[in-house]
């Protein structure tokens, strides 16, 4: 990717001074001089299958991970987290936990559908207005600093999860 | 910067030959990532799909958005859903939020 050496320096510069703001927990002072990635272009993929005969994936930002079974995310790094995590369908959302410290976590807690809409999709496949959901979902923490790694390892890699899985079209729920 | 990362992560999705669509209730930061495409919610933070137990509005939601993956055209182009959030606010840092991300 063409953009990544260039935030990778930028983000070199910026981060002697952000990290005691951070450390500090002044993300506005931090972030007012952080190397915001900006793109001019997007990529596409037409839609190629109707919505009933496709299989969807979800992927939220929310931090969630299986206690007990997953590794929580590093909640304490002030460069963030990239790592992601895979999330079984067959999951039990209300059994998921919440690593991301920046959103309040009462809304989640009381329905994990507001940022991880497992329960609702399968309902939608099951009245056939999906045609099938993937086997595989994924978390991610949403404060991830370290843009060029997320978009370099740990995007590709989720990605490629979903490839394998003929996954037909992808929900992403930023929290 | 949760919509950087989930924006980031959509780009590779779609670059990897996978329609994507995402939700947005802060259309500054995804508008600076440009996904392919997102529908606009406005639910405050911590909440994309409408309040907790609503049922008929998240469906609503979801379907909204997946309707959106079939029709829009233009790549970064984007939906305006019309629910809003019908619970009292949310409190985060001190502020109180019925629509947006904080900050």
């Amino acid at each position: 990717m063409e953009w990544t050496a260039e935030f990778r320096a930028r983000y070199a510069e910026w981060w002697p001074q952000a990290e005691p703001l951070l450390a500090a927990h002044d993300y506005s002072a931090a972030f007012k001089t952080y190397p915001w990635p900006t793109f001019a272009d997007t990529p596409w993929t037409p839609v190629a299958k109707a919505l009933g005969q496709s299989r969807i994936a979800v992927v939220t930002t929310g931090g969630l991970y299986r206690p007990g079974v997953d590794p929580p995310f590093d909640v304490g790094a002030l460069g963030g987290d990239v790592s992601y995590r895979a999330i079984p369908r067959e999951t039990a959302i209300a059994t998921l936990a919440i690593a991301h410290p920046h959103f309040a976590h009462e809304v989640a807690e009381a329905d994990m559908n507001t940022v991880f809409p497992l329960d609702r999709l399968e309902e939608l496949r099951a009245d056939g207005v999906i045609g099938d959901l993937a086997p595989t979902h994924f978390s991610t923490m949403g404060y991830a600093p370290r843009a060029a790694d997320l978009a370099e390892e740990t995007a590709p890699a989720i990605a490629a999860r979903m490839r394998a899985e003929a996954v037909d079209a992808a929900l992403l729920v930023p929290v | 910067m949760c919509h950087q990362s989930g924006g980031l992560i959509q780009r590779a999705i779609e670059a990897a030959g996978i329609p994507t669509i995402s939700l947005s209730n802060n259309p500054t930061a995804t508008r600076r990532v440009r996904p392919p495409r997102w529908t606009r919610v406005r639910f405050p933070r911590g909440s994309m799909l409408g309040e907790p137990g609503n049922r008929g509005k998240q469906r609503a939601v979801l379907e909204g958005t997946f309707a959106a993956l079939g029709t829009i055209q233009t790549p970064g182009g984007h939906v305006e859903l019309p629910y809003r959030w019908e619970a009292p606010p949310v409190m985060f840092r001190g502020k109180a939020l019925t629509e947006g991300s904080y900050g």
